[in-house]
């Protein structure tokens, strides 16, 4: 349990002390903000471009997180020879994947956890061609990033400690800092508007979805990872995420029609549309139940990250372990 | 081929050396790295066996590309053998228990590149489920012991080969382990590095801890190896003793202290009496490089020259060694004397304790008379299994002098 929770801890430090973390994070949160401070005369669909763009930006950037990472924390360390000094140790390697696979999935979420406060915030932000951009909520946000980075020169210069790493979990926390003074202490109103905007909670369970189908796609790049290099691992879990994305129109209706492999392949390969709801946002409309939809599809996920894991269990358990040489 | 294993078969069942616990038995194993298809690629290691006792300094010599570090892997469970058996510890490799009882230094010691070598430290002690002070205080005494206290607060990422090499041997040694198994520990190290990974290695024997190292770097092993195999082509050449592969049977050298010139007439005209002279060398001793170089840095240290890199480990990590001050002020009579007689072979030969200079002459005389006489094959065994006797005798003379804890 020891060697699990160290080697699990450790991965998620290493990982989010590489630059690309810092930078995945800054870039897509900084865009997502962006989206909603420009005008896009865009008859009167504004918010739903921005909720969509947003949302697809934090599922898309998870998948690349989630394959850099798996392959830096897996991959990278067989091709090195840092794991055969963790194996060497009295490390079980189920203990070693999984702790591997939780560091990752820690590091991931965080990435998308911040994109998401922003596209809450750009949610609440978003405005059609008679409002106005959200300056002070901007001006904010991109404070908050700004002072991220000075955190991190700070820890740097006076106690030597990464930059990379202590900017980008103190942004996680600015963000979240930011998120909730400018949603409950901030109130927005657009000229000519009496209400005052607000977040639309309703992108709340689009979000959980989306770390859900994270989760999913962790696994999955862990598993490719046992054996695979990063590209490979990159082209796999993209060819998995495409197939899945048209699983139902390419294997559902001739399962429907009794083909057997359609079936069972439409059965095994993840069905990402389950995780999209951000099409059923719609206008005005509030999602009845849409909770209970939240509750299922996460039990349709835990049986795909069980099969991913023992998959990659099994990749991983014989494997020879030799290193570069 | 020289196989000498028949000879160390043959030595009478009575000597300690065959009641001693096996640590690692190996029969008959091969490896063959196959490719994506599954076809051979590469065989590795063809049929090798062999067995290491508690307490061996054991040495995996061979050139790049021998099979070394394939043959550690698979020790280590971390590759599966393709043919053969292997225990450590009377248990497969693959046991993780057995492994709380081995340290392992990777030939590549890439560690995380984000932590300072204090992290480092940590974590792979947190691994061995270590108490928290335990684990500070071990760190401590490794940093200090491979020369890296200074450089603490640095990533290991940004430190240089030879400052890898040390912090993966500190790594190595978190577990106070039974089995120390040192793939190429030289490798990238200075010169200094290397006496005191040896030095390291020769206490960590005097504690009774098993250690396998390999090489290819001869230089590397002669001093502090007690058996070694060499490896061709995944093959073992020959293994033995380094006295029983080293030792040249037909010839005989006197070290002695400049002797005046017509003495030295004198004796030369008595050998030559017997010796055609063309079969005579006289020379003076040469240092090697090795102790020139330490010798050389010992001097600039004393004038307390600065350095930035790697300062030297000056003392083994006090939870390695056996007990308190005293106890490594003992050891270091030890090494001392080790280092004392292994340059005069002769001593070897005698089979009485070496009390005065004159007794030593006059039996190096005899012995040298001896030697003269071409040895029939068989008699070489027992020559070999008397030296044995003689090195334990003198063995146990030290450790009584010492206060016989070791
Ligand atoms: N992972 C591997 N895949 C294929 N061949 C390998 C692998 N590792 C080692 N080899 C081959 O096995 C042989 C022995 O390698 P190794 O044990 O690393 O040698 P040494 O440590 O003695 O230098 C070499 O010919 C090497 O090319
Ligand atoms: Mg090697």
């Amino acid at each position: 349990m020891r060697a699990f929770t160290t080697i699990a801890a450790n991965t998620f430090l290493e990982l989010v002390r590489q630059p690309v973390f810092l930078l995945l994070s800054t870039a897509t949160t900084s865009f997502i903000i962006i989206l909603a401070g420009m005008p896009y005369f865009g008859f009167g669909e504004d918010a739903k471009l921005v909720r969509d763009s947003s949302l697809a930006i934090t599922l898309f950037v998870g998948l690349l997180a989630a394959v850099v990472a798996a392959s830096s924390a897996v991959a990278g360390e067989l091709r090195t020879g840092t794991a055969l000094a963790v194996l060497s140790k009295p490390v079980p390697r189920v203990a070693f994947l999984l702790g591997k696979y939780c560091g990752i999935v820690a590091a991931v979420w965080l990435l998308a956890f911040t994109n998401l406060l922003a596209s809450l915030l750009a949610s609440r932000m978003a405005y059609d061609a008679y409002g106005d951009a959200d300056t002070l909520g901007i001006a904010v946000f991109f404070g908050a990033i700004a002072l991220s980075f000075l955190f991190g020169a700070f820890t740097n210069y006076f106690h030597r400690r990464n930059l990379s790493g202590d900017a980008f979990l103190s942004q996680v926390i600015l963000v979240t800092g930011v998120f909730l003074i400018l949603t409950f202490a901030v109130e927005l109103k657009h000229p000519g508007q009496s209400a005052a905007q607000t977040v639309d909670w309703r992108l709340l369970p689009a979000g959980a979805l989306i770390l859900f189908a994270l989760l999913l796609l962790s696994a999955i790049a862990l598993a490719c990872s046992t054996r695979l290099d990063t590209v490979p691992t990159l082209i796999v879990c993209t060819i998995i995420f495409l197939a899945g994305l048209v699983s139902d129109y390419a294997f559902g209706r001739p399962a429907e029609q009794g083909a057997w492999w359609a079936a069972i392949t439409h059965a095994i390969l993840p069905n990402w549309q389950l995780f999209w709801i951000t099409d059923a946002i719609q206008s005005d409309r509030t999602l009845d139940g849409i909770w209970r939809y939240v509750a299922k599809t996460a039990i349709y996920l835990s049986a795909h990250i069980g099969i991913a894991l023992v998959v990659a269990y099994s990749l991983f358990e014989n494997r020879d372990l030799a290193g570069d040489a | 081929m020289i196989d000498l294993t028949e000879n160390i078969e043959k030595q009478p069942a009575s000597t300690p050396t065959d009641n001693r616990e096996n640590v690692v038995s190996v029969r008959a194993l091969s490896k063959v790295f196959k490719d994506f298809w599954g076809r051979p690629k590469a065989k590795a290691v063809n049929d090798v066996s062999f067995e290491i006792k508690k307490g061996e300094v054991f040495g995996l010599l061979g050139p790049n590309g021998s099979g070394k570090s394939t043959t550690i892997k698979m020790l280590l469970g971390l590759l599966n053998p393709t043919k053969g058996f292997i225990e450590i510890f009377g248990h497969s490799p693959r046991h993780v228990k057995t492994k709380e009882r081995i340290g392992y230094l990777p030939e590549e010691s890439y560690l995380y590149k984000y932590l300072d070598s204090r992290e480092t430290l940590d974590f792979f002690g947190n691994l061995f489920q270590l108490h928290s002070e335990e684990r500070a205080k071990r760190a401590e005494q490794l940093l200090e012991m491979v020369g890296l206290n200074q450089v603490r607060s640095r990533t290991v990422g940004e430190f240089s080969k030879g400052m890898q090499r040390r912090i993966g041997l500190a790594q190595a040694l978190i577990n106070d382990p039974d089995l120390v198994i040192l793939d190429e520990p030289t490798a990238g190290l200075d010169p200094i590095g290397c006496r005191e990974v040896k030095d390291l290695i020769t206490a960590l024997a005097n504690r009774g801890k098993t250690v396998i190292i390999s090489s290819h770097l001869l230089s590397d092993v002669e001093d502090v190896c007690d058996r070694v195999v060499i490896y061709y082509g995944g093959k073992i050449q020959a293994m033995g003793t380094l006295k029983e592969l080293l030792t040249e049977r037909e010839t005989v050298r006197l070290t002695l202290p400049t002797l005046p010139r017509e003495k030295m007439d004198q004796v030369l005209a008595m050998i030559r009496k017997d010796v055609a002279e063309d079969r005579i060398q006289i020379d003076n001793p040469t240092q090697n490089l090795e102790s020139y170089f330490l010798g050389v840095v010992k001097r600039a240290r004393e004038n307390e020259q600065q350095t930035s890199g790697a300062t030297s480990g000056s003392t083994v990590a006090h939870y390695l060694r056996e007990g308190g001050e005293e106890k490594d002020q003992k050891a270091k009579i030890l090494d001392r004397l080790a280092a004392d007689l292994a340059p005069t072979p002769i001593a070897e030969l005698l089979e009485e304790k070496p009390a005065t200079t004159e007794q030593k002459q006059d039996a190096n005389l005899a012995s040298l008379a001896e030697a003269e006489a071409p040895k029939p094959v068989a008699p070489v065994v027992s020559k070999a299994a008397e030296r044995k006797a003689s090195d334990e005798k003198a063995d146990d003379k030290l450790s009584s002098l010492l206060g016989g804890d070791n």
